[in-house]
This record gives structure tokens, sequence and C-alpha cells, in this order.
């Protein structure tokens, strides 16, 4: 008996050395809420104006803030101004032009690379979710008697810097109507009156599917949540308001631990029927997939053991996701009047400086490399910018990580001017500032004019 | 009997502080309003003032203090032998820094650990001891790549930890130092994963650049 027990021994050691020390699983899964509600809720609301405070600082640290609308040009519904000029503030002692000429590494070195091209952190890392901007909130509140605001946080970009709202909704099913939204926002109460007649059965079953509030981690019924009263949850739709975006944002689900998750800023759905790849890091396959899916990984953190809790919506695949898909891809981009069938510009409509442009994005700027005009500007691929050759990794701003956010996939640039902030956290606030990211990331040294020119092409798209 | 208009001056004075706190907060540094007071422990102090007090470790405090411990111990440790062993020089370097770099920071989270009342391990744990006792048993190449393998691991387990520590933290200071400390440790990995890939061949050989 002895004798076996020391045998056993040096098994015994082994075994606990293969893992004594694994992280802990809050890690990876959201733990529950150890804190009763009412003492959250104090807490958060507490702390929220220091919160807040720390994200208008960032904000004004890296960004130029203050309203200067490119002059004689709207979104796409004619109402919103778009705002110009390079906003990302140089560190001080260099020029654009100066730090074009630096190798990536003299700039890491010299620690110059602007702040405003580093990941923009959420406004409450450490809690994360999804944040609405005020437009949105009233909106649903004072038609569906539904409450987006939380408790914790508030939306955070000035809304010079957000996209026309209600955005116009434009069909690729029936081209010849324009704009169907009359104006307004889509919602679970309008939709039926504004759509019958317009979309088949199919379509707007999927319609209602993506205006029905289902339980989301910060808008639910449990004690972990961020809104004050138990919500019936969010809609997609609340994100990506009329099929656009109201630049709602969240953390991506697909990175673990919470400090190293980037910020998501919500894309458009404008013309779905042609994009390939969707997630910000799952490229998955189909707007079928993503649609099943979202509602355990954007509704909740990528984290089915915390969805289960909390109440998800399945929605049963050869009905309703099909039904949800087939109406987002009835969804079109805003019309490009100067824009040819094979994505060219017409130069009969385009001005020279538009034409520019165009020469520059095709050649010398490498634009057209991943955003190819004869395929709306898409290349169903993920591309890493690398962006890390330019800056250290590891520091900490706001409590988030900068860390290499590695292959992102391209977004269009069809309808674009309607669509800041840029980039896929919405780091950049406006077309300006995305030329002058990609002249240095890229190293094409376009010298102004060229720059200025691509901006006038992008607004014509 | 303590009097009306002196706690009303106290009150006052609180609110003045939290203000002044609240008009500059500075997104490079960690704050105790910035962590997520939903899963710390409803007894927490202060924690119905607004926010948790700065100075209280949360479990995930406990936890990242603990196992960076463990690590950092074993990083001195086995910097040690590599310092002493290796023929290779980036690796006998390599060794060095470590010995100096985790001293340092070793003793401040023993410090930090010392203010938040918790007790760290004192012994390698079992994992650092086996690598250790291998090591001693190994000699030239087979001892770098073994040494320069669980260097990498062991770094990519302390960057895990850092950034766990920087989300999930509430005490200040052991936040502040997590984030002080990731872009070294996250140099360090860099390091051995360059290592490692000269090492095995792995790395494409080095030639001039083109001028």
């Amino acid at each position: 008996m002895k004798r076996m027990f020391w045998m056993l021994v040096p098994a015994l050691l082994v075994a606990s050395a293969a893992s004594s020390d694994p992280l802990p699983p809050d890690a990876t899964y959201r733990p529950l809420p150890t804190a009763p509600l009412d003492a959250v809720i104090k807490s958060d609301q507490g702390a929220k104006p220091q919160v807040l405070q720390r994200q208008k600082t960032l904000l004004a640290q890296r960004y130029d803030l203050s309203d200067r609308p490119v002059p004689g040009v709207k979104m796409s519904g004619g109402r919103k101004n778009v705002q110009g000029g390079v906003r990302v503030k140089l560190p001080s002692g260099v020029t654009w032009d100066q730090l074009a000429d630096m190798t990536p590494d003299e700039i890491k070195q010299k620690n110059l690379f602007p702040a405003g091209f580093l990941r923009l952190p959420h406004v409450k890392q450490s809690a994360g979710g999804q944040v609405f901007p005020q437009e949105e909130i009233d909106e649903i509140m004072s038609t569906e008697k539904r409450d987006l605001r939380r408790f914790d946080v508030d939306f955070d970009l000035p809304p010079l810097f957000t996209p026309e709202f209600p955005a116009p909704i434009f069909l690729q099913s029936r081209p010849d109507l324009g704009d169907v939204s009359q104006g307004k926002l889509v919602t679970i109460r309008n939709f039926y009156a504004l759509f019958v007649g317009i979309i088949t059965p199919v379509q707007m079953e999927g319609l209602r599917l993506l205006l029905t509030p289902q339980p989301q981690e910060e808008f639910n019924q449990t004690e972990d949540r961020k809104v004050l009263e138990q919500s019936d949850g969010v809609a997609c739709l609340d994100c990506h308001q009329n099929f656009h975006t109201n630049a709602a944002f969240h953390l991506t689900p697909d990175i673990r631990p919470q400090a190293a998750r980037f910020r998501l800023d919500s894309t458009s759905l404008r013309g779905m029927f042609n994009q390939q790849i969707h997630g910000s890091k799952r490229s998955l396959r189909s707007i079928e997939d993503f649609s099943e899916f979202e509602q355990r990984t954007a509704y909740f953190n990528g984290d089915h053991v915390s969805a289960t809790r909390k109440g998800t919506f399945l929605p049963d695949r050869p009905n309703q996701v099909a039904m949800m898909a087939q109406m987002q891809n009835m969804i079109a981009f805003p019309p490009a009047p100067k824009l040819r069938p094979d994505g060219t510009l017409d130069p009969a409509k385009a001005s020279p400086q538009e034409l520019a442009g165009e020469k520059v994005f095709v050649g010398k700027g490498k634009c057209s490399g991943c955003h190819m005009p004869q395929h709306d500007f898409l290349d169903h691929q993920m591309h890493d910018l690398m962006t890390e050759r330019f800056h250290k990794i590891g520091t900490v701003v706001s409590d988030q990580v900068v860390l290499p956010d590695g292959p992102i996939k391209t977004f269009t640039l069809r309808g674009i001017k309607d669509s800041p902030p840029y980039l896929h956290d919405g780091r950049l606030l406006t077309l300006d500032d995305t030329v002058e990211f990609f002249n240095l990331v890229l190293g094409l040294k376009l010298t102004s004019d060229e720059k200025q020119s691509l901006v006038a092409y992008m607004l014509a798209l | 009997m303590i009097d009306r208009n002196s706690l009303l001056a106290a009150a006052i004075c609180a609110l003045i502080s939290t203000a002044a706190l609240a008009a500059n907060p500075d997104p490079a540094k960690a704050d105790g309003a910035s962590a997520n007071p939903t899963f710390a422990n409803p007894d927490t102090p202060g924690l119905m003032e607004g926010k948790p007090a700065p100075d209280v470790a949360n479990t995930s405090d406990v936890i990242f203090l603990k196992q960076l411990a463990i690590g950092g111990r074993a990083e001195v440790e086995l910097g040690k032998l590599a310092a002493d062993r290796s023929q290779v020089a980036g690796i006998d370097q390599f060794g060095q820094h470590m010995v100096k770099d985790h001293g340092e920071a070793n003793s401040k989270l023993a410090s930090l650990a010392r203010g938040a009342k918790v007790e760290l391990p004192k012994d390698l744990d079992a994992e650092h001891a086996a690598v250790r006792q291998d090591l001693q048993s190994l000699n030239g190449k087979d001892f770098d790549l073994r040494y320069v393998e669980s260097q990498v691991k062991d770094h990519q387990k302390a960057v895990q930890l850092l950034i766990y520590e920087i989300g999930s933290g509430q005490h200040v200071g052991v936040r502040q130092f997590a984030a002080d400390t990731l872009p070294k440790v996250m140099e360090h990995l860099e390091r051995a994963k360059e290592l490692h890939s000269e090492l095995t061949g792995a790395a494409p050989p080095k030639g001039p650049a083109a001028p």
C-alpha cells in the first residue's frame, strides 16, 4: 500500500505541473455580477462624470472638433453637412510632409505617430458594450417608449461627425423610387405602413425581425445590465438605423481579455447584396451566417453562456434568417450620378479635380488595390495595415491597450461621405483624415493637390 | 457633538476635491472611476459613494498579483541560469535583462501586494520548478532552445495577465503598475520570439536591406 502511494507521487506532480497557473476564467467568460444592481447603479452614476470627462479630454487631445463643413456638399438625404479638413492633430514640431518622409521605424523611435491614428478607446473600456447616440435614444424613447440610455456612459463623438439621422433608404429592388424613408426613423411602430406595397411578404417579415428588440448584454431583464429599468433589449436597426448607421459603437466580440478589445463603429448595411464577408474578425461568409449568429456575438460579446442566461433569440435558419438576410440584401447605395456602370467617373459630369482624384485612386494612391471601383469598391478580403510599424505596443490609453489590430475587412467607399467616422473603430473623423492616414501608412508621399483631389473624388462616390 | 457648520464645510471640501478630480482625468492614468463595479463585491469600501476606494483590491487584483509574482520570480531564477550557461550572446544578454527588469518589477509588486494585504507565493510553482530542473540538465543548443521556449510561453502569459488586470482590476496602484509594466513585457515577448526563430532557423536569414 505504502509502495503504491510513492509510485503515484511522480504522476501527481507531473499532472499538477501541466496546469499550475492558468489564466482566470473571467479573462474569457463574463463573470456573474457580485454586487447588487442598486449598488452598481449608484457607483456607476457617481463615476460617470469623471468617465465622460476623461473621454472628452482624450478627444480634445487627439482631434480638432470644430464645425468646418465642406462647402456645397451634403449627405445623401440633403440634410446634414459633411465635415472637412484634417482633424487629427499632429505631434508638436512636425508637419504631415515631414512625417511622410520618415521611415516607420524613425516615427516609432521618436514617438511621432499621431495619437488620432491609434485605436480609439471605448468611453468605458472596462465595461464596454453598446452605446447609442442621443438622437437614436430620443427617437426610440418617443416612438417605442424603450430606453436606450445607459446609466454608466454616454455617447462620445460630437453629432457633427456622425451620419445623417434618420438616414435615407434606397432599395435596389426599386431604384425608381429614391429615398423611401419619408424622413422617418423606421421602427417596429411604423415599418408596415412605410413598406406595404413596396416590399414582398418575406421581406416584410425580415424587416419586422430586424426591428424587434431582443435581450442584449447591457439591455436586458437581469441584474447584469446598464439600463435603469428591465429592458426588452435592442433591435438590429437600433445601431444600423434605417439600414445605414448612427455611429453607435461597441467592443469587438472576437477578442479577449477586455482591455485588448478594440472599439467597433457600426457599419452601414447599404450594398449588402455585394458584401461577401462579415464581422470584425470572423470573416463570416454570408449575411445569413451573420444575421443568425450576431445574437450571440454583437448582442453578447461572443459569450454564448451569458446569452443563454439573459435570453437569446435564435432565429431559425430556413425561415427567419433567410428573411432577415433577404431584406438586408434589398438595400442599395445612395445614387452617385457621376459614376458609370463600371465604377469609373463620367468625364462629361465629373470635375477636373474629381477626375484627377480618380487617377490618384487607381495609381499612386494604391487605393484601388483593395477598393476595386468595378466591384463597388470592395475586394472581399481582410488586410493587415500593420500600423504597429509606426508605434510602440503595450501602452495603455483610457484602460485600452494599444495592440496591433491585425487584418480588418475592406469597407466599401460607395456613399462614403454619409458614413463618418471612418475606419473600423471610427478613429478618423473626416475623409481628409483617411487620406493622411493612408498616405503615411502605405508610404505614398502624395502632394497636397493629390490629397485634395482624392477627397473630392471620394465625395463623388 | 459635531457642529453642522463643520460637517457642511467637510461636505463642500469633499465636493470640491471630487470636482477637481473630475475636471482633468488623464487618459494615460488608471483611475478608480473607470473600473467596472458590476463584478465587485457588495461590501467593497467606497462603492456606494460613487466609486470603489482606490486602494481596495478585488478578486482580479489578487489573482493577478499572485500569478504575476510566480512568473516574475521564475524569470529571475531562469534568467540567472541563462546568463550563466548560454554561449549565445543574445540569450545570455536576454537572461541578464530578465534578472534586472523582473527583479525591479518584483520588488514593486511585493510592495503593492503588502499595501493591498495580499500574500504572495514564496516558492517557485511546480511548472517552473520542472522547467528549472530540465534546464539544469541541459547544455548548448538544447539548453538555449528550452530556455527560449519557456520565455516565449511565460511572456505570453505575463502579457495576458497584465492586460487582464488593466481591464478587470480595481486597485488603482495595481492597475497603474500593470499599465506601466506592459510595454516592457511586450518588448521581452517580441525579443523572445525573435530569439526562438533565430535559434530554430524559422526566421528568414538576415541580409542587407535594399538602399
